[in-house]
């Protein structure tokens, strides 16, 4: 079993040899919580990865993006990665295409670079990135919710939903299912009992 | 897109309707009947509401939450 062993295994476990911090007699002997790796590295600030470290993340067809990891932490999933160790060479996303991938990077780019948004100036500008960010066809448009989604981004997944939300929001249930090419499995008696049902919505 | 994806970006889209949307596309099809009465997404939809409108009324505004 030890000839199997690779360095992303040593990696993946190395961290149940540490010692726990604070050492007591309470200290439960198996397993780390997140926050007790994160309260022990944070004892130790010669052992933390310097703040100028760049990611490397690959899509699904083999691209390869490299950024901050201020930038790449913007996602939740990629953040948790990088804590538990899984991020030494480089970050695969096997359900994000380069092309949703850079537009992704660029997102976050963005809205780590505007400090604080507090100033009206800085607010301005990035409201008027973000309303361009979202013009684009509705296919991708959806595969960047999907990517938000994935790779746990709140804010980008909020502005491409509440995008498509505001778009879809005063149609009428026929240009629904035009807009996503949905088939009414309704009979028309079943169609006017929900329709009936619910009858102050369609005022 | 396959169809599990797509299940999962449109509860997204749809949670983010105001509550007549959501009454007014009960009738697209079965399944979002279903989905859109089902316990779950009502209290995802109306923790939502009532998280928006809590901050609108912080800011002094008198927000509809059937429109919100």
């Amino acid at each position: 079993m030890l000839k199997n062993l690779n360095s992303k295994h040593i990696q993946r476990f190395s961290y149940k040899y540490l010692p726990q911090f604070p050492i007591s007699p309470n200290s439960p002997k198996l397993g780390f919580s997140r926050s007790q790796i994160a309260n022990y590295r944070s004892n130790f600030p010669t052992t933390i990865m310097s703040s100028s470290k760049t990611i490397v993340l690959r899509s699904s067809d083999g691209e390869t993006f490299e950024v901050d990891e201020a930038v790449a932490v913007e996602s939740q999933t990629i953040k948790h990665m990088i804590e538990d160790g899984c991020a030494d060479t480089s970050i695969p996303l096997p359900n994000v295409t380069s092309k949703i991938l850079s537009k992704v990077i660029e997102y976050c780019k963005k809205h780590v670079e505007t400090p604080n948004a507090d100033e009206k100036v800085a607010e301005e500008d990035l409201k008027s990135f973000d309303a361009d960010f979202v013009k684009v066809d509705q296919s991708t448009l959806f595969d960047l919710i999907l990517a938000a989604n994935y790779l746990n981004i709140k804010s980008l997944l909020d502005l491409t939903c509440q995008t498509v939300a505001d778009m879809i929001k005063g149609k009428t249930p026929e240009e629904i299912r035009k807009t996503f090419n949905i088939k009414n499995d309704f009979t028309p008696e079943e169609e006017e009992e929900v329709r009936r049902e619910n009858a102050w919505a369609f005022e | 897109m396959d169809q599990i994806s797509f299940d999962v970006v449109m509860m997204e889209i749809l949670v983010r309707l105001p509550m007549k949307s959501i009454f007014r596309f009960r009738s697209v099809c079965k399944k979002w009947y279903e989905d859109l009465s089902s316990f779950e997404f009502l209290q995802r939809h109306t923790n939502r509401v009532s998280n928006r409108v809590d901050e609108l009324l912080e800011q002094g505004m008198f927000p509809d939450p059937f429109v919100i």
